[in-house]
């Protein structure tokens, strides 16, 4: 048996199941929308029907009635900072989340004096067992008595001129050495840990952690009441857009994220014509091979 | 940074240090008359995680204070309602309603005095262990019974404006509330002074000068009189150890204006210090072992610290200059124990309570007198000692049978031949050399002899001591023994007692050895 001939079909059966357990393969990562496990945010984009960007060129143009989340555990670029500012200058809501990441970088390109503090904010009394998940009590926008638990958060700093959304209990700390223990010098609460502010024609809602809407976050108190408090500064019912560029990723999402592009491509005009003209230019090439060697024997 | 965990899997932890704080927060807002904030504090606490342990009892606690709360807030209503009348001299409804608030504040009374007893079982339900954290459950239980005085107080003054309406006096009931606001360093040392500084407001009419009471864990520090704003300097006692502290400053109530308080932890810390200690040189003992250094701290030299040194038992002491420097004299006693180097304890003491101790080790080394002494007395003697010892074994195991070689017994008036004569009568037939030419083969008994004879003829030479007839060969050695030098002769002498006395044959071997031996003996 001619091992070539036999190469060819099992390396294309090889890639074509290869493609398909990378497309349906569910992720592992964090924030990932495709993620079933309690890290994932599987269930609010289920709720929300979020749109998922792989590149911020895809803002809408006219971004009034949308919500854009961005929860930037990956360096942001000067562009998309400033794809962002258009965003919010022309009217879109965004919701930047994040704890121990890169959003202070955004805040800064956009010209906000408020930043994310960084040391974990603990609470020993008022949690959801333990000092790493705080249990806010103080959140403006929910009814008297509401409660939302955070996952190793940590505050905000310099919020005058916005309007305060959330603050932890007098009894928090910042745990600047990480000991778990509120020691002397350490600064206590109560602190904001959701705040917004106008920014142009928009909104800018900042929380200081983007855990309470995992999957094993937005059941717990009132998480998933304030999510879509959230949301509604963008509509009753906003079209809600993940920016999925700067989320952590595994390999297997960036493949995903490779073939995604590859079917986009493939699915534009410019690709439906190439890919009819190879339909049919191949098949006519072969032919022509066989014709022109049956000539020969005459 | 872990950006999250999984909270179906999340360990539960506790704090009862914070738990009886929250509580404590809310007796100082009812202390304060801020009976709204009282009820928001305590409303939150529902979110509160708890122990299942002391869930029930803390629940009841924060009952029990909500009640207190609302209870002492409608005893003041109808307080400030009977001012009010009084004022329109309507004083028989003023009357009725005193005797309302009398029995309000009884109530009062009564409710503190439980929510006291609940404070005590929560306590120790939660099993607190010693400070810090025992400072919560301090404080708490301080306030609990100031509140207990002050409503107390109430009912006395209550009691009293009754008792001047029964009388026919005119009164006036003038209630203002006090609040105080303080500001204290975080942390200060023993003996150091801090600055405090605060606001005193009265609502209503202002009154006269207010006494601002200063205590730190109940020891009375300090008392001010304001108006309003002061600012004053404490001092943290000098024999407060480290650790936390409740700096407490109440505004007692005077007249009819209620009191204030208001509480803060206080960390008190001492400044660590630096000792250095200099090489310390080599001392001869019986003598004084000197240890010098310096003692700092980041303020500087640390005059008047004792400093005390310890070598083995011996110990001595002395205090820092103004520079921070230090001499030490240690005179260890007499013992044979202390040679070498030797492990040497010094502690600094330093005369300001903010300044921590420290203890530190330096080596000396020592060279001991008696050891040394003892040492070249013992030493020789021990030497000379196994030496004759050994001598003594040696001469049992060849003993010369006196019988065997003088048979007449020693002292005998006939000179026996004995070994002085062996010894020559083999000498005198080798004469000439060990080996004479053209003799036939001779025994090896008499060839050993005869270089033993050849050396013995030596030694006589050197030492000018002669073989007599009546002398043994171990003799004749010790005789000449004093003037020879090292054990040659005397290997020799014991060959040739072996070869003469003992029962074994002579060997090639035994030549050997006694031919080596005399030449040694030539070469020395």
């Amino acid at each position: 048996m001619d091992v070539r001939r036999v190469l060819a079909p099992v390396a294309l059966v090889v890639g074509c199941l290869s493609i398909i357990a990378i497309w349906f393969y569910p992720s592992h990562a964090d924030f990932r929308p495709a993620n079933p496990d309690w890290n994932g945010l599987s269930e609010v984009a289920g709720e929300w029907r979020v749109t998922r960007l792989d590149s911020l060129t895809l803002l809408p143009a006219g971004p009034r009635g949308t919500a854009l989340v961005v929860i930037p555990y990956r360096p942001v670029s000067q562009v998309d900072v400033a794809r962002i500012n258009r965003y919010l200058t022309d009217g879109g809501v965004v919701v930047l989340l994040d704890d121990f990441g890169f959003a202070n970088q955004v805040l800064g390109g956009l010209g906000l004096r408020v930043r994310f503090a960084g040391p974990p904010l603990l609470d020993p009394l008022f949690k959801y067992k333990n000092r790493w998940l705080p249990k806010i009590t103080d959140v403006a926008i929910l009814p008297p008595g509401s409660t939302v638990i955070l996952n190793h958060a940590t505050a905000l700093s310099e919020t005058s001129g916005m309007a305060v959304a959330a603050r932890s209990s007098a009894y928090a700390f910042l745990d600047l050495n990480n000991n778990g223990v509120a020691d002397p010098r350490e600064p206590r609460g109560p602190f904001v840990t959701a705040a917004w502010t106008k920014v142009g024609g928009g909104v800018l809602f900042v929380a200081s952690d983007p855990s309470f809407l995992i999957n094993g976050m937005i059941g717990l108190g009132d998480n998933r009441q304030f999510a879509r408090q959230i949301l509604r500064f963008a509509g009753e019912r906003p079209r809600v857009l993940l920016d999925e560029v700067h989320l952590p990723s595994e390999t297997l999402d960036q493949a995903r994220t490779m073939l995604r592009a590859i079917r986009a491509a493939v699915a534009s005009p410019v690709g439906v014509l190439a890919a009819a003209f190879i339909a049919v230019t191949a098949p006519l090439a072969i032919l022509l091979r066989r014709w022109d060697g049956n000539a020969g024997f005459d | 940074m872990v950006p999250h965990e999984d909270p179906s899997a999340s360990p539960a932890d506790q704090d009862p240090a914070t738990l009886l704080q929250h509580f404590g927060d809310a007796l100082v807002l009812i202390g304060a008359q801020r009976y709204p904030d009282t009820r928001a504090h305590l409303f939150i606490f529902r979110h509160a995680e708890v122990p299942d342990s002391v869930r029930q009892v803390a629940n009841r606690f924060n009952g029990e204070l909500t009640e207190l709360s609302g209870s002492i807030s409608e005893a003041d209503d109808v307080i400030v309602r009977a001012q009010a009348l009084l004022r329109a001299n309507r004083k028989a409804e003023a009357k009725t309603l005193l005797q309302q608030a009398a029995r309000l504040v009884g109530t009062n009374a009564s409710l503190v005095r439980e929510s006291r007893g609940t404070l005590l079982d929560l306590a120790n339900r939660l099993g607190l262990p010693g400070p810090p954290a025992a400072v919560p459950a301090r404080q708490t239980l301080a306030r609990t019974q100031a509140l207990l005085g002050d409503v107390e107080d109430r009912q006395r003054r209550i009691a009293h404006l009754l008792a001047q309406i029964e009388a026919g006096k005119s009164v006036t009931l003038d209630i203002f509330n006090t609040s105080l606001q303080l500001s204290v360093p975080p942390t200060t040392s023993p003996g150091r002074m801090f600055v405090s500084a605060g606001v005193v407001r009265t609502v209503g009419r202002p009154g006269e000068p207010r006494e601002v009471v200063f205590t730190l864990d109940d020891r009375l520090l300090a008392t001010v009189f304001t108006r309003g704003p002061f600012r004053v300097t404490l001092t943290a006692p000098r024999d407060f150890p480290p650790g936390w502290h409740t700096l407490n400053a109440q505004v007692k109530a005077k007249g009819l204006h209620a009191r204030a308080e208001e509480a803060r932890t206080l960390s008190l810390v001492q400044i660590p210090i630096a000792v250095s200690v200099n090489p310390i040189p080599m001392t001869w003992l019986p003598g004084t072992v000197v240890v010098s250094g310096k003692v700092t701290s980041r303020l500087g030299a640390l005059e008047g610290a004792r400093v005390e040194g310890h070598l083995g038992l011996a110990a001595g002491a002395a205090r820092s200059g103004p520079d921070g420097t230090f001499r030490v004299a240690i005179v260890p006693p007499p013992v044979f124990g202390l040679v070498g180097q030797q492990r040497l304890r010094l502690s600094v003491f330093p005369a300001e309570p903010w300044d921590a101790p420290a203890e530190v080790e330096a080596r000396a080394f020592v060279l001991n007198v008696l050891n040394l002494t003892m040492a070249a007395l013992v030493v020789p003697l021990a030497v000379i000692y196994v030496r004759r010892r050994r001598g003594t074994e040696f001469a049992a195991r060849t003993s010369i049978q006196m019988e065997e070689l003088y048979p007449s017994g020693p002292g005998a008036t006939e000179p026996a031949e004995g070994m002085a004569g062996l010894v020559e009568g083999v000498a005198a037939s080798t004469e000439g050399g060990l080996h004479p030419a053209g003799d036939s083969p001779r025994s090896l008994g008499d060839r050993i002899l005869a270089v033993y004879a050849a050396a013995l003829h030596l030694v006589e030479d050197r030492t000018g001591v002669r073989l007599r007839p009546q002398m043994t060969l171990r003799e004749f050695h010790r005789a000449a023994s004093p003037r020879l030098r090292g054990q040659t002769f005397f290997q020799m002498t014991a060959l040739a007692e072996i070869t003469l006395y003992s029962s074994r044959p002579a060997t090639e071997e035994t030549l050997a050895a006694m031919l080596r031996l005399r030449q040694e003996l030539e070469a020395a």
